[in-house]
């Protein structure tokens, strides 16, 4: 590892800790209805959307009412993406006049914006008009997000109060959620985007005169190059912001027009941990505790600072294979070094490795390097970032709640050890509870190895394998983990537009979203009704070096436990081979 | 005839969501003797 690369690395780090009070205090402020600067601003526009709607912002709502709102506002959003994508052809802003999308990608894309995960099985550039990119994705962009931390703000209600019946009601969390924190800071990175040389326009595709002619694939001489256009940086600041990561084109933020700059690269990299790590601080403020936040805050760090140095060394260190034929991967002056394949020299390898962590702990999936092409090590850690249920930041709100769970776990194996009666934050944890936290943690491997052992055993899911061996089994695995844990992030290499990948990924992406979303507030309805239980010295405090360790070994054991086999046949025997 | 199986799945997702939904209101009862 080269110190200019470390230090890049602590100073994102720094600087994202340092945003994480001032932004997680504003959050609590909007989640608790209190007034904050933009009041003034959006209070009108809040209270329109209230009448027009005709929802009753003081009226609270149980688990029960709350999820119903959840299920249908997402079912329509869904359908609407869909319809969007296939009726693009008949509808304006579509300069280049592209098809309608097939059913089978318009189900998955409809599927994957709704449920915040932007898997994007087709190329954005060839395949959505403008009209489908601003109305359906970053539509669903704010407002999936949205419904994520309305989740979170529900359970953290359920938490937070004793003896009670409602837990808030999710059409004002998401409303606020949009409004008053996803919406200011997505324009005002948008116009820092633009500034760095982000595009931003409705302009048709440009073609421009290459520097150097050359021979496209049939011989051919190529002298000019067509240069996609359209409103990017609306979407790209959203798509960060959010923990969605849908790229507006194909390469995602390895394009010029989406991540141009050092600077740009730096604050969509920090855009993509920010909501998700300053809504630890909003929990402890939301439950009158702000140890609570900054332990559970401290535990995802000690997950994700080890696995960025473990990424980065693994790239640093370069391919044996690729040294083997002569390509220099030792950093100097004039070499980034380590193992560039698949990598912008913009960004080099520790920017690559730390962007490639943050996206798969965040849950965000945007991409500023192809993944498939890492070390199997260095793959290795993408897979297992985001196979400990992204709970490790996560989606915004989604991985917190998921977080919030294994705090439940922990608390609860804790008491088992002791002999005590487990307990959190003054609520018992008893057997209705478990059952809940048991389902949210299997729900989703066994998603996840199902479809896997069924895309690998089946013509349908075989032929588009294109990578025979170990490293084929991990882009498959890759592809499942991805989309079963709402990332979004692809390995690539593998052929997922198709109708067979498209209809088990949407399955995938539908069930790690909402069969997860449902027990989390079953579990916050029963909490809310609990008693307060007084701490006494039996109670486990929750905030302690300890408990934080604990935490994470709960997270990783229970990681291990499920994936362990599956990635023995992918990454580990795919290192060892190439270490041969 | 696609849109109408992709929409068909869709929303046979989200009966079977509901249907998870009242199972996991169901257990709730059951742990209070029916009177949550």
């Amino acid at each position: 590892m080269t110190t200019n690369g470390i230090l890049q690395i602590v100073f994102y780090l720094a600087v994202l800790v340092i945003l994480v009070k001032p932004l997680g205090a504003f959050m609590a402020r909007v989640f608790q209805r209190e007034r904050t600067f933009f009041d003034p601003l959006f209070g009108p526009v809040e209270r329109f959307i209230y009448r027009l709607a005709k929802i009753k912002p003081e009226e609270e709502m149980d688990w029960k009412a709350n999820a119903a709102a959840l299920l249908i506002f997402n079912f329509f959003g869904l359908i609407v993406v869909y319809v969007i994508q296939r009726a693009q052809q008949f509808l304006p802003f579509n300069p280049q006049g592209l098809a309608a999308v097939s059913p089978d990608s318009a189900f998955n894309t409809a599927v994957s914006f709704a449920s915040n995960t932007n898997w994007q099985g087709y190329s954005g550039e060839t395949t959505m008009s403008y009209l489908t990119q601003m109305l359906a994705m970053t539509v669903q962009n704010f407002v999936s997000a949205a419904s994520g931390m309305a989740v979170l703000a529900l359970f953290i209600r359920g938490i937070a109060r004793h003896s009670a019946k409602t837990l808030g009601n999710f059409w004002v969390d998401m409303t606020r959620s949009t409004l008053y924190i996803l919406m200011p800071l997505s324009i005002a990175l948008a116009l820092v985007l633009v500034s760095q040389g982000v595009i931003q326009n409705f302009s048709s595709y440009t073609s421009v005169p290459l520097l150097e002619q050359t021979t496209d694939a049939n011989g051919a001489i190529v002298t000019e190059q067509v240069l996609a256009m359209g409103p990017a940086a609306s979407q790209i600041a959203v798509k960060q912001l959010g923990t969605n990561g849908g790229g507006f084109f194909n390469a995602n933020s390895a394009h010029p027009f989406e991540n141009p700059t050092p600077l740009s690269n730096l604050l969509e990299m920090l855009a993509i941990l920010l909501v998700a790590a300053a809504l630890c601080y909003t929990y402890g403020a939301m439950v009158k505790d702000t140890r609570q936040g900054w332990a559970i805050l401290i535990a995802m760090m000690l997950i994700l600072v080890p696995a960025i140095l473990f990424t980065y060394g693994a790239e640093i260190s370069g391919n044996p294979k690729i040294a083997a034929i002569g390509a220099d991967q030792q950093s100097s002056a004039t070499n980034l070094g380590g193992n560039m394949e698949g990598k912008e020299v913009r960004f080099g390898t520790a920017n690559s490795a730390l962007w490639a962590v943050a996206t798969t702990a965040a849950s965000n999936g945007s991409v500023n390097s192809m993944h498939d092409s890492y070390t199997p090590i260095g793959g290795l850690v993408t897979l297992v970032m985001m196979q400990l249920g992204e709970v490790v930041f996560g989606g915004v709100g989604s991985g917190l709640y998921g977080m919030l769970v294994f705090v439940i776990v922990a608390v609860f194996v804790a008491g088992l050890l002791v002999g005590r009666t487990p307990e959190y934050l003054g609520h018992k944890i008893e057997a209705y509870e478990m059952k809940m936290a048991s389902l949210l943690i299997l729900i989703m491997p066994f998603t996840v190895l199902i479809l896997t052992a069924i895309a690998v055993v089946t013509t349908a899911g075989k032929a588009t394998i294109f990578n025979p061996g170990p490293h084929g089994f991990s882009e498959v695995l890759y592809l499942f983990t991805s989309q079963g844990n709402n990332n979004g992030s692809a390995f690539a290499g593998i052929g997922a537009n198709n109708p067979f990948y498209n209809l088990t990924g949407g399955i995938a992406m539908l069930i790690s979203r909402y069969w997860l979303a449902v027990p989390t507030l079953a579990l916050a309805g029963s909490l809310v009704k609990k008693k307060l239980v007084p701490a006494s010295e039996g109670t486990l405090p929750t905030y302690t070096p300890l408990f934080i360790f604990w935490l994470v070994a709960v997270v990783l054991i229970v990681g291990a436990l499920n994936f362990l086999p599956a990635l023995a046949l992918g990454p580990i025997v795919e290192h060892f081979m190439m270490m041969q | 005839m696609d849109d109408i199986i992709y929409i068909g799945i869709a929303v046979l997702f989200f009966v079977l969501t509901w249907g998870l939904m009242k199972m996991c209101e169901v257990l709730g009862e059951e742990k209070s003797g029916g009177t949550v």
